[in-house]
């Protein structure tokens, strides 16, 4: 599967699991599933992804807390979360989305990694060799 | 005028209140809605906690899950923020609803300050225009010009007296100026007297006798005096205080009424005299009647149109009011609101007042509570078309859980409001509904009573979240009681339209000295306010202390009868002898005589009206006079007091000696209870050591069995023998209880009998013979006072004790009774549980005979003998359950069985105590109490037994269960064990596994137990309540008894007035007794008066013979010239003239006595004849001879012709005419010679010629027919004479000679002188 459509499906548009011309609409969320479960199963989530959807858990959790209790603190302990996320989602964080980190990786590689071109495989094991050597840095 | 009250005004309130209520239940739907994302955020807050993030679709679940918890979030805070928006709004519409309610006050205030302004500033030009009127009409009206220069006379005449009088101070007596003065003096009085004269015949002809009374105070002070001469005291101050503070009070709430409603003319007329007349029986009176009308008007100004609609709603608010002890105006307020909530005409305001007493009555909000309550969902019931009747029952069904007043409307409101407009409910519950099978058309089908409309959501009870779903969770408790309650909803409907309760009610709450005495205030108050609205409060008033004055001697002979009661009273309280005073009736008597008094004044007072002028004044002369009613009241109140303290010391005995009875019998009881437990303690002892015996000897299972049944079977037979031995003891207590009954009846009658009467009987054979039947039965023979316990103090005492003696002793019986009862009951409960051991014990022999059957023919598997043991649990328990429930049939038809007999003699007693009632007036209702009362207790029983059955048999159930699953379990591990081939550790597994669900089977059986419990305690709640309400019905059914035979009573009492004629002779013979005390009463007041008076009228009499005898020497003084002699008899005569008028005057007074007494003598004359209304008939004589009386003329005024139109009753023209002490009466010739001069003018000749003003005889003739000149000259020639001959001396001093003085005397005697010398040496 080419990156780009990794990444397009990544952003909900599920019909760029398909190959080719198949019109298979119904299935598209399911393969998308299937797909996503095997990376998760090859590479694990990751930590930065792990600590997203744990800030997520919770501002939800305190969302329904207030929904059940009615305490207004609530409402800054969510607005505390808000602002976790934002910073996670944001660049100034340890996240970067996968179009800035083509970027480095093609600068380490040498040459232009084309997302239309490189397979999801080949960009996740390119992006482990290159964090191994920038810890080994 | 003020401005009227508009429609728009009062219905302001109801803008915000339907904004109000929009309000608030958009609140309760946003709660409604709060509560369902409340659900779901903790359905999903489970959810989110457990997401591990182990798969994509986890993932997506959990992306979809948190973005569904932001939706919940965001919706939150929404609804919080429109919650919010609505709380603002309530409480602005609050603020605005308070403001407009103060703008309202506020011009309220000032419209009434306008009004009263107005009509003061009215008031003001009234009084100048009529005084103008008046001056004018005085100028033009010719009698009151006459008025005018009379007074203007008048005063000219005094004032001319006091310059003569101090001229002749100066003494400038008989100088020009005086005699000018004097001849102007004599002129002016003259004609004052002149027109005082004529003004006194104008009046006297048109019958108007003003001139001759005085102002009230004048009255008063008449009346005080009066009553101070007989040592009565009279607050007369104090009465015209209060009365005018009444008077005032009702003036401004009339103007009140006049400025808010605008009611004027013929309208304000009629409502003062509704007020007036309505006032009498309400608290507050004539005030607080006007003061309903005016919030009754305003809270439904159509009424303004109609003063008689007016009028019939606030007399149904006083009846409220009345009925429910709520001050007027609260009542008012609150009837008129109901009124209005359900948009109900003013017609319906009785039906209204019914409804809410009958809800007070049969249920449990009182009527400050339904209205509470219908304030909140009136309105609504109105839209939903339930009636008034249905909405009190809701209410009162609501209240019977314990949700009252406001809150129970709130609730009914909500509840009414969904059920109008289901299809309004959110999808949820309408999902619930249609799952429940429960129709919208039903629910909304207003044709149907709301009750069935509520027994179609009946199938909610089951299932409490859709309750909730459709309710919500504020309206859901409210909501499960009346859908619980649908039935007696029902039955409360059909309750709520008995008419008259409101009325009944009323009655029972004023039939109070408390509210007799209000009502005594209130007649005089609307006595004082007619009075005044009649003819001007101090016009009245002078009136009213007038007519008291001139009818004191009528009103006097109620006083004295009053008085002499009351001494007596005083007397016998005080004496030594109070007790068989009062025990003999003296009390009741006097207080019977009292009540009479009081209710013959108003009789009076009402046959009088109907009456001429002079009754119609005494009548109400008398009515004015409250503290004669007030002391019957008081009496009744010591009586009251005498009546509680001396049964409450009865109460006291009798409760002492029940206790004694009580607790001996309850120590008997106990002994033998004991002791026959003890026997069967020993015997069952016995039994089983020879059981144990045996068994220690026999190996053989089945053998031990039937030891074990034989054991069983023998203490089955010692049970049912101890029962045999409880019977029989209830049957001795029974026995002697029925031995005391029919004494007890009988003695009970006798007391109602002396109690009837009033004081002790003479004894009877038949009551000797029942003393001495009662007296062996109890064994009373030694008691010494027994023997004539009829006859006195003492004996009394002694039969009161007779009847608390066989009082107690049934009391004592009843105590064993219970405890016998109780032993057998428990003995009865051991048998049953013994037969049930029997059974089973057979069983297990049967079976055990099966499975030796079995061994020995090893054919059987052992799931057959499982199966069988299974079967054989069941058989056992459906055996036990049958049994169970055939003892409870048994049980049940017996206690119908029981119940129908009771009944029947129940009816029976009844019959006969309203009988009795109805023929001897005995109220007599001790056995059919009694029998209600066991009734009641059977009832009581029954519950408890069922209760007993329900739970045993529930306790079975769940004992059979896990008897069957330990059952089951054990084939289970048999059958896993029988298997072949089973290794150790797998037979160890398989014990290992059984001892696991044994575990968990145990805990099961724990908390089924625990459950069971808890069904235990709803089901004895549930008796409980039965239990309530069987003690309800016989509480209704110990009413209906006391109300059928008092009324048998009321019947009874009826006839008796009318038929028996042996009491009429007695109260005659009493009456004649009475009337000669009075006789000597009246005699002696009579006899005082008249020697005091005579002994003035001989003071009076000497003054005047000591005067006459000073004035005839007088005479004598001035006839020889003495001036001073002259004046000194002038004021002599004047003194004999006061005295004479005093004189008069103490006649009169001695008249006005013996008239008194004469009237007193035919009041009592009526009386001895038993006339019907011995007062009215003497008033009405009185009147005839008072009305004949002033038929005949006069003279007491004097008169100068009694004229020409006789009726020749002598044959010379005589007539009846009325002659006083000492007038003269002159011939028609003599009168013809005083000739035109006026009465006034011949006395004042007579005066002036009596004191030497006029010559008198001895001096002259010359008043006759003509001058005597002849002796006059004769006179003059005689005085010329004597001139003549009178000597004149003349002394001169001439001059001094030689020392000597000369002196020269010169007399002349007519025509000669003679001069004579002397010398005077120095």
């Amino acid at each position: 599967m080419p990156l780009h459509n990794w990444i397009q499906c990544n952003e909900g548009n599920t019909e760029y699991v398909r190959k080719g011309n198949t019109k298979d609409e119904g299935k598209d969320d399911i393969k998308w599933i299937e797909i996503y479960d095997q990376y998760v199963q090859k590479y694990g989530l990751s930590d930065v992804y792990k600590r997203l959807l744990e800030v997520m858990k919770k501002k939800a959790l305190y969302e329904l807390e207030y929904v059940i209790t009615k305490e207004k603190f609530k409402i800054t302990e969510i607005e505390l979360q808000e602002a976790k996320l934002k910073t996670m989602l944001s660049n100034n964080g340890k996240g970067i989305t996968i179009e800035q980190s083509l970027i480095h990786l093609s600068k380490w590689l040498g040459y232009r990694l084309n997302p239309m071109k490189i397979t999801v495989v080949e960009y996740f094991n390119t992006l482990k060799e290159y964090g191994k050597e920038n810890k080994q840095k | 005028m003020a401005k009227k009250i508009s429609r728009s005004d009062i219905s302001e309130s109801d803008i915000f209140g339907g904004v109000k209520a929009s309000a608030e239940g958009a609140i309760t739907v946003i709660d409604e809605l709060n509560d369902a994302l409340k659900k779901s955020a903790e359905t999903l807050s489970k959810d989110i906690k457990g997401v591990k993030f182990g798969s994509a679709k986890e993932i997506k679940e959990f992306t979809k899950a948190i973005k569904e918890a932001n939706k919940l979030k965001e919706d939150t805070v929404k609804l919080d923020k429109e919650r919010a928006k609505f709380i603002q709004e309530i409480e602005k519409i609050e603020q605005q609803e308070e403001k407009t309610k103060q703008q309202k006050i506020k011009t309220q205030q000032q419209e009434l300050r306008l009004a009263r302004q107005l009509k003061q500033e009215k008031e003001k030009e009234n009084k100048t225009r009529q005084r103008a009127i008046k001056l004018e009409n005085d100028e033009n009206n010719a009698y009151k010009k006459l008025v005018k220069s009379t007074r203007d006379q008048k005063n000219e005449s005094k004032r001319l007296a006091v310059e003569l009088i101090n001229l002749e101070r100066a003494g400038k007596k008989n100088s020009k100026e005086w005699r000018k003065l004097n001849t102007e003096y004599k002129k002016v009085t003259k004609s004052a007297q002149q027109g005082d004269k004529a003004l006194k015949k104008i009046d006297g002809t048109v019958g108007d006798n003003f001139r001759n009374v005085g102002n009230y105070r004048q009255a008063l002070g008449k009346l005080t005096s009066v009553l101070g001469g007989l040592g009565l005291a009279f607050g007369g101050i104090q009465l015209l205080r209060s009365a005018g503070k009444t008077v005032a009070d009702f003036g401004q709430s009339v103007a009140d009424l006049t400025a808010i409603t605008g009611a004027s003319g013929k309208d304000l007329e009629f409502f003062k005299k509704q007020a007036i007349e309505l006032g009498k029986d309400v608290e507050g009176g004539a005030t607080a009647v006007v003061e309903a009308y005016k919030l009754i008007a305003s809270a439904k100004p159509e009424l303004l149109e109609n003063a008689e609609a007016l009028d019939a709603v606030t007399q149904s608010a006083i009846t409220l009011s009345q009925a429910s002890g709520l001050d007027l105006p609260d009542a008012s307020i609150r009837l008129t609101d109901a009124l209005n909530q359900f948009g109900a005409p003013a017609e319906q305001a009785g039906k209204f007042i019914d409804i809410l007493a009958n809800g007070a009555k049969f249920g449990s909000a009182e009527i400050p509570q339904i209205t509470d309550a219908l304030l909140k969902f009136g309105s609504v019931s109105k839209t939903t078309n339930v009636s008034i009747a249905e909405s009190t029952a809701l209410i009162e069904a609501l209240a019977e859980k314990g949700l009252k007043g406001a809150e129970a409307g709130t609730a009914l409101r909500n509840i009414m409001i969904k059920l109008s407009a289901p299809d309004a409910l959110p999808k949820k519950a309408q999902d619930a509904l249609n799952k429940l099978g429960i129709s919208f058309e039903d629910l909304t089908d207003e044709s149907k009573p709301f009750s069935e409309r509520l027994k179609a959501l009946k199938p909610l009870l089951d299932d409490n979240g859709a309750l909730m779903d459709v309710f919500g969770l504020q309206n859901e408790v409210a909501a499960i009681n009346l859908l619980e309650s649908t039935d007696r909803v029902a039955e409360l409907t059909e309750m709520m339209d008995k008419n008259g309760t409101a009325t009944e009610q009323a009655e029972e709450r004023t039939g109070t000295l408390a509210f007799a005495l209000i009502q005594v205030k209130n007649a005089w108050d609307s006595w004082i306010l007619s009075m005044s609205e009649g003819t001007g409060a101090s016009e009245g008033f002078t009136w009213v202390l007038q007519k008291l004055a001139e009818n004191f001697t009528t009103i006097m002979k109620v006083i004295i009868r009053i008085g002499f009661a009351w001494v007596t009273y005083k007397t016998a309280i005080l004496g030594a002898k109070a007790v068989t005073f009062l025990f003999g009736g003296g009390l009741q008597d006097m207080y019977k005589q009292m009540v009479k008094s009081v209710r013959g004044f108003k009789l009076m007072g009402r046959g009088a009206k109907k009456m001429g002028r002079d009754v119609k004044s005494a009548g109400k002369a008398m009515y004015a006079v409250p503290w004669i009613a007030i002391i019957a009241l008081v009496t009744e109140l010591a009586i009251a007091l005498y009546n509680a303290s001396s049964a409450s010391a009865e109460l006291r005995r009798q409760q002492m000696l029940t206790d004694a009875y009580t607790q001996t019998s309850n120590e008997q009881a106990q002994k033998r209870i004991t002791e026959r437990t003890d026997t069967n303690a020993k015997e069952v002892a016995e039994l089983e050591r020879k059981r144990d015996v045996e068994l220690a000897s026999v190996k053989d299972t089945k053998k031990r069995m039937e030891i074990e049944a034989k054991f069983l079977k023998q203490k089955e037979k010692i049970i049912s023998s101890t029962k045999k031995v409880i019977k029989a003891d209830i049957t001795l207590v029974n026995n002697q209880k029925a031995r005391f009954k029919p004494f007890k009846e009988e003695l009970d009658l006798i007391n109602k009998k002396i109690k009837a009467e009033g004081k002790a009987h003479t004894q009877t054979e038949a009551m000797i013979d029942l003393q001495k039947r009662v007296a062996k039965e109890l064994k009373l023979e030694g008691d010494a006072s027994w023997v004539s316990w009829f006859t006195g103090e003492k004996d009394l005492v002694t039969f009161k004790k007779v009847q608390r003696t066989i009082n107690a002793k049934i009391a004592g019986a009843n105590e064993k009774l219970k405890l016998y009862h109780g032993e057998l009951d428990n003995i009865s409960e051991s048998q049953k549980d013994i037969n049930t051991e029997i059974t089973v014990q057979n069983i297990k022999i049967t079976d055990n005979t099966d499975k030796v059957k079995g061994l020995t023919g090893a054919t059987k598997k052992l799931n057959a003998e499982f199966s069988d043991q299974i079967k054989f649990m069941k058989e056992l328990n459906d055996l036990k359950e049958d049994s169970l429930a055939l003892d409870k049939d048994i049980a049940e038809l017996e206690t119908e069985k029981k119940v129908e007999e009771k009944e029947e003699k129940i009816e029976d007693a009844v019959k006969k105590a309203v009988n009795l009632a109805r023929t001897k007036g005995v109220a007599e209702i001790g056995v059919a109490m009694d029998l209600i009362g066991e009734k009641e207790e059977m009832l009581i029983k029954g519950a408890e037994r069922e209760l007993d059955f329900s739970i045993k048999q529930a306790q079975k159930e769940h004992d059979l269960k896990f008897q069957l699953l330990q059952a089951n379990l054990d084939k289970e591990l048999k059958e896993k064990l029988t298997q072949k081939g089973l290794t150790p550790e797998q037979i160890q597994s398989i014990k290992d596994g059984y001892k696991r669900e044994q575990n968990e089977l145990d805990f099961l059986k724990i908390e089924a137990q625990k459950t069971l419990n808890k069904e235990i305690t709803v089901l004895t709640k549930e008796t409980e309540a039965d239990i309530r309400g069987i003690k309800k019905e016989t509480a209704d059914e110990e009413i209906q008894l006391l109300t059928d035979v008092n009324e048998a009573q009321e019947e009874f009492e009826e006839k008796q007035r009318g038929a028996d004629t042996k009491t009429n002779d007695k109260r005659l013979a009493d009456l004649r007794e009475w009337a000669d005390k009075s006789r000597a009463i009246i005699k002696a007041v009579s006899d005082f008066w008249i020697k005091k008076s005579n002994e003035k009228i001989a003071g009076y009499d000497k003054e005047i013979s000591k005067a006459e005898e000073q004035s005839k020497i007088l005479q004598k003084l001035a006839e020889n010239g003495n001036i001073n002699a002259q004046q000194s008899l002038a004021e002599q005569n004047r003194l004999i003239a006061e005295a004479n008028k005093k004189k008069l005057a103490e006649e009169r007074k001695q008249q006005a006595v013996k008239q008194a007494s004469v009237i007193l003598e035919t009041y009592l004359s009526k009386v001895e004849a038993d006339e019907k209304n011995p007062l009215l008939a003497t008033i009405q004589d009185i009147a005839l001879l008072n009305a004949f009386i002033a038929t005949i003329p006069s003279a007491l005024e004097g008169t100068e012709d009694t004229g020409a139109n006789g009726v020749g009753i002598d044959g010379k023209g005589g007539f009846h005419a009325i002659l006083h002490p000492n007038e003269r009466v002159l011939t028609k010739e003599q009168n013809r010679k005083v000739g035109n001069l006026s009465n006034e003018e011949l006395a004042s000749f007579a005066n002036e010629y009596n004191t030497g003003q006029l010559i008198n005889k001895s001096g002259a003739y010359q008043i006759g027919n003509g001058w005597n000149t002849g002796a006059i000259v004769e006179r003059l020639e005689s005085l010329e004479n004597t001139i003549k001959n009178k000597p004149e001396t003349n002394v001169q001093i001439e001059d001094i000679v030689q020392g000597a003085m000369t002196i020269t005397r010169e007399t002349r005697k007519g025509n000669s002188k003679v001069y004579n010398r002397y010398k005077i040496k120095g």
